[in-house]
This record gives C-alpha cells, structure tokens and sequence, in this order.
C-alpha cells in the first residue's frame, strides 16, 4: 500500500527580479522593473514511503527552490506541500518533525566542534539522548573527528556531519539538495553508498537533487526531471528504462539489420552517432534475446548486442536545453516582494 | 535505528533554544572582543585622569562658588567613572551591540545557518526571541562590566568620596552643580547601568529588526548605527527640537539623571515607558517579518 510521504502540489513561486541587480545588467532600469522570474512553474510530485526519488534538472532548473518551498524557507506563490499528511503552511512543525534535511549545502557554525553543531541542530528537533548522537557519529563515520571545530573540516567530512544531522531527529523522510555537490570520486561513492544503505537497511524515504546523472541511476527507484521550473519527465526509473532505455547494434550488414527489425519488430532502428556501423533501437518490450536470435538467423554476424550505456545522461540531455535559463512574465498582481 | 526523537515540551524547548544560543555566544570570539576593548579603555582613562590637573575644571567649579584646592579634593573613583559613562554608553556599547545583533541573524543568513536552523520544527518567533533574551542578558553583562571596571578600577586608583557634577556635563539644560553622597552612590551607579541597559535592550531590538531585513551582516551593524548615530545628532539640530521628546536615542541617555543631586523619578518613568514601548515596536515588528520572510541566503 503506498503511502505518501511528500505532497506537492501545483507548487509555483514567482521571484521579484532585483531592481537595482537588473538595472546594474543594463536591462530593464527603474523602480518599477516589469518583468518577473517564474523559478517554480506549477510542480507536483509525490515521494511515497520508501522511494529514493532524483530530483533532476539542470542549473538553475529551479530544484532548491523548489526544496525551499518543501521545508517552509519561502513562501510559495501557489500551490501546497505536505509532508507526512500535515500541510506545511497550516502545520509547519509537525510536517518537519518527520524530516531530516538540507538545502544548497549542509551549514555548520565552524567555530563549534562537529559534535557540538551535531546536538545544536538535533536539539532543535527534539530531545537527543547522547548515546544517539554517538550512534550516527560512528554511521557517518566521523568517529574520532567529532570533537574537532568544524573550520578544521575537509569538505567530505562536512557532507558526512550534514548528513549526520540530517539523521539525527530520526526522520521518516531526508531531503538533500545535491548532497554530492563538490566532493571528489571517494567522497561522492561514500556519500552515495551511506545514502543507498540508510535507505536500505533503515528503511528511510529520500528525496535527492542532482545533477549527476549516474548517482541518480545508482540510486533512485523513481525520478523527477525539471526544467525551467516545470517537471518535464516523471516516472518510475524502471519503467523508464524500458521506455527510454535503448539498445546498441552492431552487425555487418547494418542497413539489412535495420530492414529486418523494421519488418519483423516494428521497430525503428537508427544509426548511432557515436559508433560507426551501430544502430539504436528501442526495444519495444522485446528481449535481447529475441532479437539477437532473429538477427543470427537471418545471417547477420552480430558483434554486439547491449543496451546503451548512459542512457538517462543521453535522456537528460535530449530532454533539457544547456544554457541557464528561466521563463520570465509579466508580474502578477499582488506577488510578494522579494 | 529507532524512531523519531521525542519532542520537546514547549518550556523545555524555549530553554533549550535559549542553552543554545548561548553556546554559540560563547563559542564565537567576537563575543569576548569587547570585554577586551572595555578594560583597555578602562586602562587608558586612569592614565589620562592621572595626567590630567583638571585646573580649568577647577575654575569653572569656581564660578558655582565651590572652592577646590586641587584635584585631589574632588576626583575620586566615582568622578572618573561617572565622567566616562557618556562615551562609552553612546559610542562603544552601541557598536558592540550592533554587531552582535547582526550576526545573530543576518550573520547566520549568511553562513547559511539560519536557514538550517529554520528547517528544523522550532516556531520562527521563538527563535528571534531566543534570540532576544539573549542579547539582552549580553548587554546587561556588558554594562555592568563596564561599570564594575570603571567604578572598581577608578577607586583603586583615585580611593572613594562625594561625586560632584556640573549639571551641564549631562544635558538636561540646567546648569549648576550637583553633589551626591558616596554612600549613596553605589546605588545611583547600579541604577543607571540598568537604565543603560534598557537602552542598549531597545537598540538590540531595532537592530534584530534591521539583522532580519538585510542579507549581510556588516550591512545589518552599518544601517543599525547609522541610523542610531544619525538620531543622535538630531539634537544638534534646534529646529528638531520638537522631536527630540520622542526619539529613542534620548531615553536611552536616560541613565544620566541618577548623577543629578535630585533624581527626577517622574523624567526615568516617562524614559522608560517610551523605552519599553520602542522595545515593543521594535521586537514586533522584527517577528512579525522575520515570520513572512522568504529565507533565500
Ligand atoms: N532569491 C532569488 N531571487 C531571484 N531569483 C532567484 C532567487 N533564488 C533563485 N532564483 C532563480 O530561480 C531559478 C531557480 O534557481 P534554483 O536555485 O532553484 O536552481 P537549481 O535548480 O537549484 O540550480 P543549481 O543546480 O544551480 O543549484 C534560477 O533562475 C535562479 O536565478
Ligand atoms: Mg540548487
């Protein structure tokens, strides 16, 4: 029975572009700057019970914004979340007690030792017993470091505090706004693999931001992908897969393959711009298998036959436009100030 | 792993906040700087009073028909620090105040751990006025520091006796001369550290106020004592003279009447009434924006 942990519904925000940083650009000059920033665009998203969700885009796509709006930092211009049931702008604090999280990058007072933030933060959740903050001290592995100021951390030990106290209210839901950002290799594979045991072996739900597209593949049962503050892809990762996921072919006879598959399949098969002499085809809910045997028996020599690697980055990138880039409006009446 | 940790009742939780807030004041240096600053100024005045003869002092004593010989006959411990207050209350605790109200909030915004606080399931009220209550527990500690040192250290130095004022030192427009008893003074001196107090309290409020309105830190202290500087010297202005009644900046100068010979109760009530309700314009006013705010750093 899936249970939903995070509500959100037609969620938007609309930023007042800043007069004087505008004017400063050259553009538009004067106080009453007409144009508006729409950073969030009418979202909703359910992260059920379980679920390890990515939540994709490129920069700028309007990811924290949006994960600002899910912890009560800004006001939506429309829409609702829920966390846990409780309406965030009704409940505020029995929504957040069921949550662990944080936004841009975990923040620290870095003149405190990493355990003095660690029962700072924790102790505005609730009330941590020590032996707890010992318990998620050795999980995050920070054993030993603990007592040191957080000034003297390198960047991976700060990603491991913030996650530690994102754990430490015992959340039901972590949210993470790209909580690899910034590290190197070890640091991202130590990161991503606390993140897929905690969800594993605790049982908790997470809710991701990324821009990397293989920790989202590695990590995520479902995924979310946003651009220009709209979801433009949302689904189960797996069930993606076999829609999007495609395969790569290389045979000698690439052109009579190609004729064959379209025949006997129904499917179409494209030249692969990266591979001479291979073709891309979706599969269509056709087993490698099948396809291979019909290929080998119509005496095409194949001599590879695999789905395509990277294929959510070649997704991401046929789906999301590069250059940073947001819709602009005309201001609606009555929009906060910003 | 167990399971969500048990929330805190709602006076535990404020006490917790306040236990916390405090670590981080202790824990930042800054906190210390002034009690720093305060003692080597302390330093630098008995050496000034040391050097000084006071002969003009003196004469001007003279024209009020009070006959000093020298110095000695009228600069003691309570002379030289009743004769400090005014600086240090308008110009040095101010500035302390200031900066530390701007980094509590605007400060915090932007080392991005106010943001990390505020996702946390604490009612953003209670953390303002955590807030608060704290630093008006630090300028208390700071004004009766100051007074302690300057009072202390001054009798060390220059031994007890009558304090003698001229009435004009302190602005109240009278002129004259007043003399209070040295038993009594211990006394006057702890009354208008806590005049002084409620002073800087209203200062940290607006500057609470301007900390959640601002993005930076440094912009938080310079409008907060621009604005406190730019009242103070309104006065100089006589066709604002209308004005000045109703100004903050001259309640909180306040605590000079409990140097006068005659305290005027009926002037310290109407300052503390205008202080108080400054107090809560300002502290209002910074929850109620603090509780809209868009927390964007
Ligand atoms: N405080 C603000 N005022 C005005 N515009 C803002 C503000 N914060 C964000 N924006 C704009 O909203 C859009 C979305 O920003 P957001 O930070 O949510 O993107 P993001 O997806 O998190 O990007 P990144 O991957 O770079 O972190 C951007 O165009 C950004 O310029
Ligand atoms: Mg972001």
């Amino acid at each position: 029975m899936p249970e939903p942990l995070l509500e959100i519904e037609d969620l938007s925000k609309t930023f007042r572009r800043r007069v004087l940083a505008s004017a400063a650009r050259g553009g538009i000059a004067g106080a009453d700057d007409p144009f508006a920033l729409q950073a969030v665009d009418r979202i909703n998203l359910t992260v059920e019970r379980g679920d390890v969700f990515g939540f994709l885009g490129p920069n700028g796509a309007g990811k924290s914004t949006t994960i600002r709006m899910a912890l009560g930092l800004i006001h939506p211009t429309s829409g609702r979340v829920r966390i846990g049931g409780y309406d965030l702008a009704t409940d505020r604090l029995n929504a957040l007690r069921k949550v662990g999280a944080f936004v841009e990058a975990p923040a620290f007072y870095s003149y405190l030792t990493g355990r003095k933030n660690l029962e700072i933060f924790a102790g505005l959740s609730g009330r941590v017993p020590d032996a707890l903050v010992d318990e998620t001290i050795d999980l995050v592995g920070l054993r030993g470091r603990e007592h040191e100021r957080v000034n003297v951390y390198s960047h991976g030990m700060k990603a491991r505090l913030g996650i530690a106290a994102c754990l430490l209210p015992r959340p039901e839901l972590m949210i993470l706004d790209e909580p690899t950002d910034g590290l190197d290799p070890h640091g991202i594979r130590e990161i991503r693999e606390l993140i897929k045991r905690l969800a594993r072996q605790e049982g908790l739900t997470v809710f991701l931001s990324s821009h990397l597209l293989n920790e989202v593949e590695n990590l995520c049962n479902r995924i979310a992908i946003v651009e220009r503050g709209s979801i433009i892809l949302q689904g189960r990762l797996d069930e993606l897969e076999k829609t999007h996921r495609r395969l790569r072919i290389q045979t000698d006879k690439p052109q009579e393959s190609a004729a064959l598959l379209r025949e006997r399949f129904k499917i179409e098969a494209r030249p692969d711009p990266d591979a001479r002499a291979s073709l891309l085809v979706m599969p269509n809910g056709h087993a490698t298998e099948e396809l291979n045997a019909a290929l080998s028996g119509a005496g095409h020599a194949v001599r590879h036959l695999a789905p395509e690697e990277a294929w959510l980055d070649r997704l991401f990138l046929e789906l999301t436009t590069t250059k940073e880039s947001s819709k602009s409006s005309a201001p609606m009446a009555g929009e906060s100030l910003s | 792993m167990s399971g969500p940790v048990e929330a805190l009742s709602f006076t535990e939780g404020i006490l917790a906040y306040v236990r916390f807030e405090l670590t981080k004041l202790r824990g930042r240096r800054i906190t210390w700087v002034p009690f720093l600053v305060l003692t080597l100024v302390v330093g630098l005045i008995v050496s000034v009073f040391h050097y000084l003869q006071f002969t003009t002092v003196i004469q001007v004593f003279r024209a009020f028909q009070i006959f000093f010989q020298s110095k000695e006959d009228f600069v003691n411990g309570y002379y030289m620090a009743a004769h400090s207050m005014n600086p240090m209350f308008q110009l040095l605790l101010p500035i302390f105040i200031s900066v530390a109200s701007g980094l509590m909030i605007a400060g915090e915004a932007e080392a991005g751990t106010l943001r990390a606080c505020l996702i946390r399931p604490v009612p953003r009220r209670r953390l303002i006025l955590g807030k608060f209550a704290i630093l008006s527990g630090y300028s208390l500690a700071l004004c009766l520091f100051l007074l302690f040192m300057l009072v202390g250290i001054g009798i060390l130095n220059f031994g007890t006796g009558d304090l003698y004022t001229l009435n004009m030192a302190f602005h109240n427009g009278e002129t004259g001369v007043s003399m209070v008893p040295a038993a009594e003074l211990p006394f006057r001196f702890l009354m208008a550290g806590l005049l002084a107090t409620m002073g800087m309290m209203v200062l940290a409020a607006l500057a609470l106020l301007i900390s959640s309105l601002v993005e930076t830190a440094a912009m938080a202290y310079v409008l907060t004592l621009s604005i406190y500087f730019a009242l103070l010297t309104l006065r100089w202005l006589p066709f604002l003279d209308w004005l000045y009644p109703y100004l903050f900046v001259t309640h909180m100068l306040r605590w000079q009447q409990c140097f006068y010979e005659h305290i005027k109760l009926g002037e310290i009530y109407v300052s503390l009434v205008h202080l108080a309700c400054y107090l809560v314009a300002f502290l209002s006013a910074a929850v109620l924006l603090f509780e809209q705010k868009d927390v964007k750093s």
